[in-house]
């Protein structure tokens, strides 16, 4: 026992502040923490380098805010989110069509759909868009508790 | 006499009443023109520069050093600047516009228009085809204050110099064309004028005689008596046959200045808009393309009869007269450049639309339809086909948008213009393993039985049912394992697990599945559903896939986005349409160990192609005698679904892997796109299990691997490393 804590001792006087800035080895996937603005696209002309990896890397998508989403993405979903204001259904919906094209992984696209068919009173839409919100969006983020608050409040 | 007053009266009255109606009705058929999507730009659109500029070309944009007017791009190594045309998509009139923007590492970036503050622009969509009536004709047709002036001097000049002064009949044009041809003995001057003309070809027959000849003059005045001079040379410039592209007449100057020279008509300069003007006095005896010399010698009689009465100064006159012809080598009409999609847009069509308005009211039809994503699923599949070098294997193919539902590629021959059976759409064959993932699906809907380290038996069974028929399923090497996890199950395609598994759910558990992921039709009710002895086109296969792919949300396959009249106003838009129909615990899992497939699995011949950070999900699938060939599989961003075999149903000797992968995984490496990346549902959690031991284990210890978990991972041993630690510092760790 004596010699354990010695050994320990020693290595850990070794190994102290190195360690420390080593990468953590055997992440989860699915639970890096990466910004969805700081992915990169994935280079479509083939590593031969490049091994496979063991396990799929698997980065959050859209756990990013709004802001991280290309500006022409934004854009549109603020025209949207004014048309819908401005109770310009029309102008609205071909605003979110647009920008669903733009970005189908944006969970602000399907809450601000599920706006526009709550709007129209189509409630089985308006729940499917929430759901997809909710699908798409980080458990604790900001879009996920909003798809949480409309679903509980549709008919 | 007055019997002859009477009868010349009511056939003048006759002739009045033809003259109006159509002039006032519906003057053309218009046939429904259909466009493929219009691409979008803007910062951080994945879009590589061959694609770019191979779209670019399609819309007939020239490369030029410097920009000087619409239709028009530069590029400088990754940097583009783009002169975009004037047009109008269901969203209003887009204005001509210059943008520049870089592709880095294929992404847009730096965006930008000296002329407008641009975050996003849009090109015009490129023309796929039409709806035609029997007589097929070609007409973009263009109001008069769109006619440049120069084209509109050349066709006075050279037909008509009168025209803005007679009534519709010119007597001195007559006189003067009758001394001509008594001269010379033969027919070599008309007198008609452009009225007259127009008359002609828009409501008599081209019969000769001096009958016809009266009409004409009767009607010519009358139209005259009741229209402005503009109007009718309006109609005139619409109306006019000017070439043939197969069975398609080009008629008005609108499109044949596509016809002949791949651009509008505002862009066209001088010497182009002469050899139009030339070509009105026989379209087949001075086609520039075949008699080149001829055209050319009557487009200088244009540009000297312009000079002669003062309409271009004489510097101009010899510049262009001294300009080579310069006509595309092949006419811009493709009709049938992707006839497989277009099948499926006019079935979508023929459910809803009326065949004549098809064919007649100039509908637009703004389709899915993504030029780049076609043309590399086209390229793809003729590289793979000629490496294969069997010309009797068939293959058919679908590419959708993942989440949108968008159809973008469809292929339904081996050769991609061809017209015939489309075997996307309607070759129904048995789908083999691609039918697991719905069973292993089923089986994780019920998180409280199977999670996916769930033990399968893998040992072989036979079946016998009532009659005395028996069914023994094997393993593709015919070797069993004895047990083996749920994700291998799937991973590796092993025949005997899933049969068990199926077994263990019910067929009709499983039936229900695939009909709530998208199939329909009728459905196979035995056991020998489980190993894909279902028959499905691939199109049909991809709304089944495109649940999966979309976590779990069915959404219907759409080819057309809107429908607007030929003023551009609305007539139907196809928004989205979703429903929540798995949860999306149990598509986590299912996608994960279809990524799983890729990586190490039947899939994982795709990474000799695909770069390693691209993650993906699919299955392949291969039936008996591999007569089949098939892979369904998704990234981020496309679905794509290939097929591939024999329209006489013989053997192949391919695999999924070695067939239709090949295709997918050739088209998935040249299309810019973003990985599949999954977010994980809050009721999901990760475990670490070490596969050799199937034990779960810690995440120090070497060989463990995360496997997510919905609900409790039921009765798994837990065990301390055994076969080391990843580094030093988990060793380390695990002393804590």
């Amino acid at each position: 026992m004596v010699l354990r804590v010695m050994l320990l001792g020693w290595v850990l006087a070794v190994l102290l502040s190195g360690c420390a800035s080593q990468p953590e080895q055997g992440v989860v996937p699915g639970l890096a923490d990466e910004p969805a603005a700081e992915r990169r696209k994935a280079d479509t002309q083939p590593k031969p380098s490049a091994p496979p990896v063991e396990i799929p890397a698997q980065p959050e998508v859209n756990a990013a805010p709004d802001g991280a989403q290309p500006p022409a993405v934004t854009s549109v979903l603020d025209r949207a989110s004014a048309a819908l204001t401005l109770q310009q259904w029309k102008q609205a919906s071909r605003y979110l069509d647009q920008a669903q094209r733009m970005a189908p992984r944006h969970p602000r696209v399907y809450l601000l759909y599920g706006d526009y068919y709550r709007a129209l009173q189509k409630w089985a839409q308006a729940r499917a868009m929430y759901q997809r919100c909710l699908s798409l969006s980080q458990p604790d983020s900001e879009w996920a508790h909003q798809a949480r608050f409309r679903l509980a409040d549709l008919p | 006499m007055l019997i002859l007053l009477l009868v010349v009266g009511a056939w003048l009255i006759y002739l009045d009443a033809q003259v109006r109606y159509k002039f006032e009705g519906k003057r053309w058929a218009l046939p429904a023109q259909v466009y493929a999507r219009a691409l979008e730009i803007y910062d951080g659109r994945a879009l590589n520069a061959r694609s770019l500029e191979h779209e670019l070309g399609l819309l007939h944009y020239r490369a030029v050093a410097r920009l000087t007017g619409p239709g028009q791009y530069r590029r400088q190594g990754a940097q583009f600047e783009i002169w975009r045309r004037r047009h109008t998509l269901p969203d209003g009139e887009q204005e001509d516009l210059r943008v520049s923007f870089r592709l880095q590492n294929d992404v847009v970036v730096g965006l930008s228009s000296p002329d407008a503050a641009a975050s996003f622009v849009t090109l015009e969509p490129f023309k796929i085809g039409g709806i035609y009536p029997a007589s097929q004709e070609e007409r973009e047709v263009l109001r008069y204050e769109e006619v440049p002036e120069l084209l509109i001097a050349a066709l006075l000049a050279t037909e008509d110099q009168h025209y803005f002064e007679h009534w519709g009949v010119s007597p001195v044009a007559i006189a003067r064309a009758m001394w001509a041809n008594l001269r010379a003995g033969r027919v070599v001057q008309g007198g008609s004028t452009l009225t007259q003309q127009l008359v002609k070809n828009f409501y008599l027959s081209r019969e000769r005689s001096l009958w016809r000849k009266l009409n004409e003059a009767a009607m010519a005045l009358m139209l005259e008596a009741h229209y402005d001079k503009q109007a009718i040379l309006e109609t005139y410039i619409n109306d006019i046959f000017l070439g043939q592209a197969g069975n398609t007449a080009i008629h008005g100057f609108g499109m044949a200045s596509r016809f002949y020279f791949g651009k509008t008509l505002e862009e066209c300069h001088l010497d182009e808009l002469a050899l139009l003007v030339a070509i009105i006095k026989g379209p087949s005896y001075y086609n520039p393309r075949r008699y080149p010399e001829r055209a050319k010698a009557r487009r200088n009689l244009v540009l000297r009869l312009m000079y002669e009465q003062g309409y271009i100064a004489e510097g101009a006159y010899q510049a262009w007269a001294a300009s080579p012809l310069e006509v595309m080598a092949r006419p811009q009409f493709q009709h049938d450049r992707y006839p497989a999609f277009m099948d499926l847009v006019k079935r979508q069509l023929r459910a809803e639309y009326d065949d004549e308005v098809l064919r007649s009211e100039g509908l637009r039809i703004y389709t899915t339809l993504d030029p780049q994503v076609q043309e590399t699923l086209e390229r793809a599949a003729g590289l793979t086909l000629a490496g294969l070098q069997d010309d009797t294997l068939q293959i058919g193919a679908v590419m959708v948008g993942v989440g949108t539902g968008e159809v973008q590629a469809v292929l339904g021959d081996r050769d991609p213009r061809y017209q015939g059976f489309n075997r996307a759409l309607d070759a129904a064959r048995p789908v083999g393993s691609l039918i697991k993932p719905a069973i292993y699906l089923r089986a994780l809907m019920e998180p409280d039985r199977y999670h996916l380290l769930s033990p399968l038996q893998d040992q072989p069974f036979r079946l016998e049912f009532s009659n005395g028929d028996t069914w023994t399923p094997s393993n593709f090497d015919g070797e069993s394992e004895g047990a083996v996890s749920l994700m291998s199950g799937l991973s590796r395609s092993l025949n005997i697990p899933s049969a068990r598994l199926g077994l263990e759910l019910g067929v009709p558990a499983v039936q229900a599945i695939l009909r709530t992921l998208g199939v329909s039709g009728e459905m196979n009710p035995y056991p020998s559903l489980l190993l894909g002895a279902q028959s499905l086109t691939p199109f049909e296969v991809s709304k089944f896939y495109q649940t999966i792919a979309s976590n779990g949300f069915n959404m219907p396959l759409r080819a057309i986005r809107e429908v607007t009249t030929a003023e551009g106003e609305s007539v139907s838009r196809y928004s989205i349409e979703i429903a929540q129909v798995i949860p999306p615990e149990a598509i986590y899992l299912l996608q994960y160990a279809m990524q799983q497939t890729m990586r190490t699995g039947t899939g994982k011949s795709a990474y000799r192609k695909l770069p390693a950070e691209l993650n993906v999900a699919g299955k392949t699938g291969t039936t008996n005698d591999f007569r089949d060939s098939w892979f369904a599989g998704f990234s981020g961003d496309y679905l794509g679904v290939v097929w591939m075999g024999r329209d006489d149903n013989a053997p192949t000797r391919l695999t999924g892997a070695s067939g239709a992968l090949q295709v997918w995984s050739e088209v998935f490496r040249r299309l810019p796109q973003y990985p599949l990346s999954m977010v994980k549902p809050g009721a999901v959690e990760f475990v670490w299990y070490d596969a050799e031991r199937q034990v779960l284990t810690d995440p120090e210890c070497r060989g463990a691997e995360p496997v997510p978990m919905w609900g409790r991972a039921h009765h798994m041993p837990h065990e301390a490393c055994r076969n080391g630690f990843t580094s030093f510092r988990s060793w380390l760790k695990s002393w804590f």
